[in-house]
């Protein structure tokens, strides 16, 4: 790992955070509202790729852990992890593993339709399909309650998949994802 | 905001958790939450509730600090109990109309779960309530050294904590600045339809992570400009000392797990 992944592993991380304190958006059919945090967690795979952005997720949990308020509405410690939630936590770095691999394969000719697909089956799939399963572990009730509980969240997290696509999208020439075709090759072309 | 990342939940007291080593306090909260979830008859219950009001009592802090931890998680464990009382099946039969029949050992089950949930919420509590992030933090490091061998990068991670711990409150005042010069340029953040609301994150976000990346490329060259390398061999201001009471503190955690283990095997 050099330098400039682990900066920028941590300077994301610490955007994670940022992204928690901007004030929940409420919709006024479903009781639960939209966090930017996800979508942070979305941004981090789609934008920093596999490995530095399941980095990042990893030192944000952490930071959780150790008793810093990062998460949306002021809530962290390690009593997150003994709660009935903890499932959507665990389920963060796996997201943005799943979306950072995808995003990577896509990579070479990326469209925003693809990005929106990657970050719906990552970030929102993935993150329900871990979370709701433990919510019903940890409080010994049936599985599938947990899984149409869980449904309330779709449609604002559907939203911020779309959302993280787009910013990915926009942001494509600035990430420090590599192509897969090296550019050397490519100005060796040219020269020729 | 500054204040509130660097501190996390900590206050302030003289209690004997305040002066434990970060590290033995880490070590003993791992011993207790194994035994708590070892916990499997009502004899283990009412032990464990002591061990937790003595604990509480013994911080010094006040029991407000400690039910915030709960209050977030109340809605889902009010759930659970309902649950259990509805649809759980039992054989000594209290209550029955129609087809709602409410069992003795559902109403049980119920309740120990959420028991057992705010047991645990309670005493990690305990452990970030009495410790800043940063020592905390360097308790882990030290605790996690033997990682190394499994070449986990613990002293760059450590250093990345460290970055982000710094750069939180530099990125809300970014945060800040770009959604003013937004406004400026006569974006609309108070739109009414929430599908406008969640797309005006947009031009917020980009701007914040071209400037973060901006960020991290110049202290990543002022790292290495200064030859900082990973982080190994870095020497510290604190240092951390295991002292008797860090011992005992284990050995008291130690002696927990088995009480419990011993519990649970027995039967009560």
């Amino acid at each position: 790992m050099n330098t400039k992944d682990m900066v920028m592993a941590a300077l994301f991380a610490a955007v994670i955070a940022v992204l928690g304190l901007i004030p929940p958006i409420p919709i006024s059919f479903i009781p639960v509202p939209i966090t930017a945090q996800t979508l942070g967690i979305m941004l981090a795979g789609s934008f920093l790729g596999r490995k530095v952005g399941t980095l990042s997720v990893l030192v944000f949990l952490v930071l959780v852990a150790l008793g810093t308020p990062l998460l949306s509405g002021g809530r962290g410690g390690l009593s997150v992890f003994m709660g009935p939630s903890v499932g959507y936590l665990i389920s963060w770095p796996i997201a943005a593993f799943a979306i950072g691999y995808l995003t990577e394969k896509f990579w070479d000719n990326m469209k925003l339709w693809k990005l929106i697909i990657v970050n719906f089956v990552g970030g929102v799939l993935l993150i329900n399909i871990i979370g709701a399963p433990v919510m019903a572990i940890m409080t010994d009730t049936s599985i599938w309650a947990s899984i149409t509980g869980a449904i309330v969240f779709l449609p604002g997290d559907s939203i911020k998949a779309v959302v993280a696509a787009m910013i990915a999208v926009q942001l494509k020439a600035v990430s420090p994802i590599k192509k897969k075709t090296p550019i050397l090759t490519q100005n060796m072309q040219y020269s020729n | 905001m500054i204040e509130n990342v660097l501190i996390g939940q900590f206050i302030d007291a003289s209690s004997i958790f305040h002066r434990l080593d970060p590290r033995s306090k880490l070590i003993s909260l791992f011993c207790i939450i194994i035994a708590f979830l070892l916990i499997d008859n009502i004899s283990g219950y009412i032990l464990a509730s002591l061990l937790v009001v003595g604990c509480i009592t013994l911080s010094q802090i006040p029991l407000r600090f400690f039910l915030k931890g709960l209050k977030p998680i109340l809605i889902i464990l009010a759930f659970t109990v309902f649950y259990h009382i509805l649809f759980t099946k039992g054989e000594n039969l209290l209550f029955q109309y129609s087809i709602l029949s409410i069992y003795k050992e559902s109403i049980i089950e119920g309740f120990s779960i959420v028991l057992r949930i705010f047991l645990l919420v309670l005493i990690t509590s305990l452990l970030t309530l009495t410790t800043k992030p940063l020592d905390l933090a360097h308790g882990f490091e030290i605790l996690c050294k033997p990682l190394k061998r499994l070449r986990f990068p613990v002293e760059q991670f450590s250093l990345m904590l460290a970055i982000t711990l710094r750069f939180i409150p530099t990125i809300v005042m970014e945060l800040d600045k770009i959604i003013e010069a937004q406004k400026a340029r006569g974006v609309n953040f108070e739109d009414k339809s929430f599908v406008k609301k969640v797309l005006s994150y947009i031009p917020i976000i980009i701007p914040l992570l071209f400037t973060s990346i901006q960020r991290a490329e110049n202290l990543a060259n002022a790292i290495d400009a200064r030859a900082y390398g990973d982080g190994s061999g870095r020497t510290r201001y604190k240092v951390l000392h295991f002292e008797n009471r860090d011992y005992q503190v284990i050995g008291i955690s130690l002696l927990v797990v088995g009480v419990f283990f011993l519990l649970r095997m027995v039967g009560g």
